[in-house]
């Protein structure tokens, strides 16, 4: 940019007082912030139209459920993606937190509550590993993500071996997670909806919320207010080990056993989930609650392909096509901003 | 003007000869473990089986000089095989299989260009898009099964002729002599190195930077294209499931052998680097016959340490001045 | 010619008419429309109104490329070199001789050799990749680059601002060269001075307007001061308003401050009550020194002290604690965070003191809101609402917000780099007039600008630095522009003290 030309950073349109815009770009203000609510009503009317099993209580119900896992990782991942970084390896993360868990309970006899936190802190410690990497080694974070994700992958089935490639959940609090209902809401869901709770309140109205927003819209403007950046940045990569290890441990419950491929490629699915919600992927904008209806939207969809009987691989298909999808109507709602 | 203290010395050091030292390193431990390792026909071997990534390395060399990433090579291999068994089996004729994955290869790269280019979606996510819905394409194509043909195109180009040499490794070359020629000696190439260096200051210079990048994903395409035939040829089948993790692989080569992950800089050269020492890697590890597992873990090892000296070479070069520079336009005086 | 963007009016029925064979100067202060009527006439931008002639035709560009084939070159401050490519490649990027497949690099180097030659610039390798050379020269290339295209009308947007006395008559004997081939040459500068020195005639644009064209012969550097900001020299500075050091004791203490090359050996006391102009070439380390005071930048050697008891200072968040601040010159990339409301960025440091409560971390709004409100009031912007998003804002409004986020932090040592560049003249002054109560409330100031008259205008004391050293210091009454040039290009060094 051109040095004393401010003025050549013309004020974009949308961001005028309301009382400044004119009727169709007042549209474009309230599709950017409602329109993804609109989007799953749109789809939930035109889906329930060509496939009635699709509105059936119990298909929600599924929905949900089905959805709970990303959702509840895309919490981590809206967190690193919002200081601008992103994180490739929580698959991997996730089948770590759910070996090491599982392996202590199986061969340790140690209580449950301690074979959780054994794996939550394996997964959180792989997030720190990345938080270092990128932000005091400085290495690009898809290419250290890229690397955690195929060494923590190997790792957690190097343990895995130990037993076979599979081990067996049987422990109650699991599969209370997993399967149980109180006041007929399946635990799972109330868990998801209390993490996103805590997370969302805590971005929008603490002070760490508040910073890495900051961060996320200019890094070194931040640090220049004296607000610890790096120590902020990696500790976004461990919240989303963290969630990565929450969201492993629930599939390890759900699947009631853990095998090598648990967590496979479900980074995709993550990064979807929070790019339909809304987030920008250059950092700085987005909210929480979002993530949750972009995880949504996308399995609205996957469920829907599924009751149609269209085959696993055209879904995936599909799954790649929606991201190009996100991100174009991302652009185009903010305008070409290079 | 540039202070070559110890530290510089050291960065230097490490840049050019930390992979040498590495890569020795790995082929002393490498022969220990296996006599046969350093022989000629294991030797060839490793370039046969790495020939899909030396070609598809170059591709990305382009790429990431240009400042972009390019995730999409492996599924668009898979695709455009699957593409070609199935046309094969429907024609008999290799050369219209041939000319149809041709396309394929061509049109994904068109479509990722353009997505680039004119849409203006960053790179990643173009191609990450495409990583996935190339392979889910053809593993529904297919159904998930491989689809093996026989061909005498098979044989003639795994048969090794002339001292030991078979098609596979002439096709390699051949890659490499286009790549080095097309950056160097044309505009494109030169235009790569100016994306990679400056987009907003190419555009003033006149150049027509969408199409420019446009052009490089084609090109990517066309290397793609023969990684598949390689991969094809090796495989004698069209295989939704090959070459998984094919692009990482490239990307990793290019970066360890000492091109900027954030563009600019780079060469073939550097890339040739790069490729050897993974294909050492690769095949070294996989003939310990261990599993998958542990397989990825060492590997990813290496690489991370790799990676490391490269940063850190690149780091102790840059500080070169005590301080950084405080305004933009300063860097250089004195 | 006329150009509006969204709520600021950048230009005004401007206008400017240069003949051919002269070196025409375009100056005025930040903001007043200089560089977007270059934009303009580069092809960055459309005009909104207004007409461009070039040799009686009319002209209108919608891609720089255009201008560039019509022989109206450009040469930007930020350079428009690729650093990672060599001196030849960047003089011919996007018309290298040769075929698209096959590109002709004997005689892209045997003209680019030529061109140098033209030029009668003798020490620069074109195999040399413009990240290993010097300012100075890496600007000679550009103009060399220019030289490619068929030259009509050169543009240099303040061309001499980083270069010693040396380089710039260096420069200027190459523009002259220029112009006696009959080409055109608009030159846009700060330096008054140089415009007296070099140029043939001059016009004058203040808030959008062209004021008046004279011809530099006739013309004396006041009237160009008084034409450019509207009023007397000093009440615009505020010169008389505050009084100077309020107290025996310094509110800090330098000693011995060294960074690496650029900056050795400095020395001084700040004293509450102050304003202290730092200033120098480009690169003499005035910039490094006050960034190291606030932990960007380590210092090799040297104490700091405050109110008697070393500080050491390795981070903004230990300035901040120490009680000194720092206003950067590059507020878009260090200042502010554009996407986030005004409110937003000026509690940033400070957000710890809002929490409703120690046990509970959750943010007060209705306080935030309100000592928000409370400063954007003290620093007079006029706004809608503290909720706006600071894109939104201008210049002058923009560098006001981030002097309010450091006054919420209540800090007493306020450092400032170039304070009142991109701002327009009423803003300046308004900016001026903070800097003068600040003083007068017991703050100590520090301010680095290469705007000569600036420093001059609201300094009490000038710091003048020459290649890392604080070569001298001088008080404001005995001051003058002469002196203060002279010992900025290091002319009287034998002289200083310490």
């Amino acid at each position: 940019m051109h040095r004393g030309d401010e003025l050549a950073q013309a004020p974009r349109r949308m961001d005028r007082p309301a009382s400044l815009l004119n009727s169709g770009e007042r549209i474009r203000v309230i599709a950017s912030d409602y329109g993804i609510v609109l989007v799953i009503i749109a789809l939930g009317i035109l889906f329930g139209l060509t496939a009635p099993r699709f509105l059936l209580a119990e298909n929600i119900v599924t929905i949900f459920k089905q959805i709970s896992v990303v959702a509840i990782m895309a919490i981590g991942m809206f967190m690193v993606i919002l200081v601008g970084g992103i994180d490739l390896s929580v698959g991997s993360s996730a089948l770590l937190a759910a070996v090491v868990s599982m392996f202590l309970l199986n061969h340790g006899y140690l209580p449950t509550g301690v074979a959780i936190v054994a794996g939550l802190a394996a997964a959180s410690a792989v997030g720190l590993v990345n938080g270092f990497l990128v932000e005091s080694a400085g290495i690009s974070p898809i290419i250290v993500t890229l690397g955690t994700m195929i060494a923590v992958r190997g790792l957690a089935q190097t343990i895995l071996w130990i037993d076979n490639a599979w081990l067996w959940v049987r422990d109650p609090v699991f599969t209370f997670v997993a399967q149980k209902t109180i006041v007929s809401i399946p635990v799972l869901i109330l868990l998801m909806v209390l993490l996103y709770l805590v997370f969302a309140v805590a971005l929008r109205q603490t002070s760490f919320g508040r910073r890495l927003y900051a961060i996320g819209g200019n890094a070194r403007a931040t640090a220049l207010c004296g607000v610890p950046v790096v120590r902020l940045k990696t500790l976004t990569y461990v919240l989303s080990g963290f969630t990565a290890g929450i969201g492993g441990l629930i599939l390890a419950a759900r699947l009631s056993a853990v095998s090598p491929g648990v967590g496979n490629n479900i980074q995709f699915d993550v990064i979807l989930a929070v790019v339909l919600g809304g987030a920008s992927l250059t950092g700085g904008s987005g909210r929480l609650e979002k993530s949750m209806l972009g995880a949504l939207i996308a399995g609205m969809i996957l469920n829907y392909l599924t009751i149609k009987g269209i085959p696993g691989p055209y879904q995936t298909a599909v799954n790649g096509l929606l991201i190009l999808a996100a991100v174009v109507i991302d652009r185009v709602s903010r305008g070409r901003a290079a | 003007m540039k202070e070559r203290g110890s530290r510089q010395v050291t960065g230097w050091l490490l840049k050019e000869f930390g992979l040498v030292f590495m890569g020795v390193f790995l082929i002393v431990v490498f022969t220990l473990l296996n006599p046969d390792f350093l022989t000629m026909n294991n030797l060839v071997s490793i370039l046969e089986q790495n020939a899909a990534l030396a070609i598809v390395a170059v591709g990305v060399t382009f790429t990431i000089i240009a400042g972009q990433f390019d995730l999409s090579p492996g599924s668009v291999v898979a695709l455009s095989g699957v593409v070609l068994a199935v046309v094969l089996r429907g024609t008999g004729s290799m050369a219209v299989s041939l000319a149809a994955s041709l396309g394929v290869a061509l049109a994904c790269g068109l479509f990722n260009g353009f997505l680039l280019s004119y849409v203006g979606i960053n790179s990643v996510i173009v191609t990450l898009a495409a990583m996935i819905w190339a392979r889910g394409l053809a593993l529904g194509i297919t159904g998930g099964d491989s689809l093996p043909f026989v061909n005498p195109f098979v044989a003639f180009m795994n048969n090794r002729f002339l001292a030991g040499i078979s098609p596979v490794i002439l096709v390699v070359v051949a890659s490499y002599l286009i790549g080095w020629y097309m950056l160097n000696r044309t505009r494109l190439g030169r235009y790569t190195y100016a994306l990679g260096g400056d987009v907003e200051a190419t555009k003033q210079a006149g150049v027509n930077t969408d199409l420019s990048r446009l052009l490089l994903f084609l090109l990517s395409g066309f290397f793609v294209w023969l990684a598949t035939v390689v991969t094809t040829a090796r495989m004698s089948a069209g295989a939704p499931n090959a070459v998984y993790g094919l692009e990482f692989d490239a990307i990793v080569a290019v970066i360890i052998g000492g091109s900027s992950m954030m563009g600019g800089e780079g060469s073939i050269r550097k890339t040739i680097v790069g490729v050897i020492f993974l294909s050492i890697l690769n095949n070294g590890l996989s003939t310990m016959g261990m599993r998958d597992s542990a397989f990825y873990l060492y590997k990813g090892v290496v690489i991370l340490v790799a990676l490391f000296f490269e940063v850190i070479s690149r780091q102790a070069l840059r500080s070169g001045a005590s301080s950084r520079p405080a305004m933009r336009g300063m860097r250089g005086a004195s | 010619m006329t150009k509006r963007f969204p709520g600021v009016l950048a230009l005004d029925h401007a206008s400017l008419s240069v003949e051919g064979g002269e070196i025409h100067s375009v100056i005025g202060q930040n903001g007043a429309g200089k560089s977007t009527m270059m934009k303009i006439l580069s092809g960055m931008y459309a005009a909104d109104d207004g007409i461009i002639t070039l040799d009686g035709k009319e002209l209108s560009f919608r891609h720089p490329r255009e201008a560039l084939q019509k022989g109206i070159v450009t040469v930007y401050q930020e350079l428009s070199l690729l650093s990672n490519l060599t001196v030849a490649e960047n003089m011919f990027l996007g018309r290298e001789p040769g075929s698209p497949l096959a590109v002709d690099g004997r005689t892209l180097r045997r003209r680019s050799k030529e061109i140098l030659e033209q030029l009668g610039i003798e020490d620069i390798n074109i195999e040399e990749k413009i990240a290993d050379l010097p300012l100075a020269q890496r600007q000679l290339v550009e103009i060399a680059k220019a030289l490619s295209h068929d030259l009509k009308v050169l543009i240099l947007d303040e061309p001499t601002a980083p270069l010693t006395q040396e380089d710039t008559e260096h420069l200027f004997q190459i523009l002259n060269r220029i112009r006696d081939t009959g080409a055109s040459i608009i030159f846009i500068t700060h330096r008054l001075r140089e415009v007296l020195q070099f140029c043939n005639r001059g016009t004058i644009l203040r808030n959008g307007k062209t004021v008046k064209t004279v011809e530099v012969a006739g013309v004396t550097e006041d009237e160009l001061i008084e034409a450019m900001i509207g009023q007397k020299a000093d009440a615009f500075y505020q010169a008389a308003s505050h009084r100077g050091a309020l107290s025996e004791e310094p509110a800090l203490q330098v000693r011995n401050l060294s960074i690496g090359s650029r900056v050795q050996d400095v020395s001084f006391d700040l004293y509450p009550g102050e304003i202290i102009g730092v200033t120098g070439l480009l690169g003499a380390g005035q910039n490094e020194l006050l960034r190291s005071l606030f932990g960007i930048m380590e210092k090799s050697q040297g104490h700091v002290r405050r109110r008697g008891k070393e500080i050491l200072i390795h981070s903004p968040r230990e300035a901040i604690d120490a009680g000194i601040c720092l206003l950067t010159e590059n507020r878009k990339d260090e200042g502010l965070i554009l996407e986030m409301s005004v409110k937003e960025n000026i509690t940033l440091p400070s957000l710890p003191a809002f929490r409703r409560s120690r046990a509970f971390p959750l943010l007060n709004n209705r306080r935030e809101r309100a000592s928000a409100v409370d400063l954007i009031r003290k620093v007079g912007i006029t706004l809608r609402t503290p909720n706006s998003r600071m894109r939104t804002l201008s210049g002058g409004n923009q560098q006001k917000t981030i002097v309010a986020r450091w006054l919420l932090s209540n800090l007493d040592i306020l450092l400032f780099i170039e304070p009142t560049r991109g701002i327009d003249v009423g803003a300046k002054a308004e900016i001026y007039r903070m800097l003068s109560s600040l003083a007068a409330e017991g703050k100590a100031i520090m301010v680095v600008s290469t705007d000569h008259n600036e420093i001059l205008g609201i300094s009490d004391r000038i710091f003048v630095m020459y290649k890392g050293r604080l070569s001298r210091i001088l008080a404001r009454t005995e001051a003058g522009e002469e002196q203060l040039l002279a010992e900025i290009q290091g002319w009287h060094k034998h002289a200083q003290g310490r």
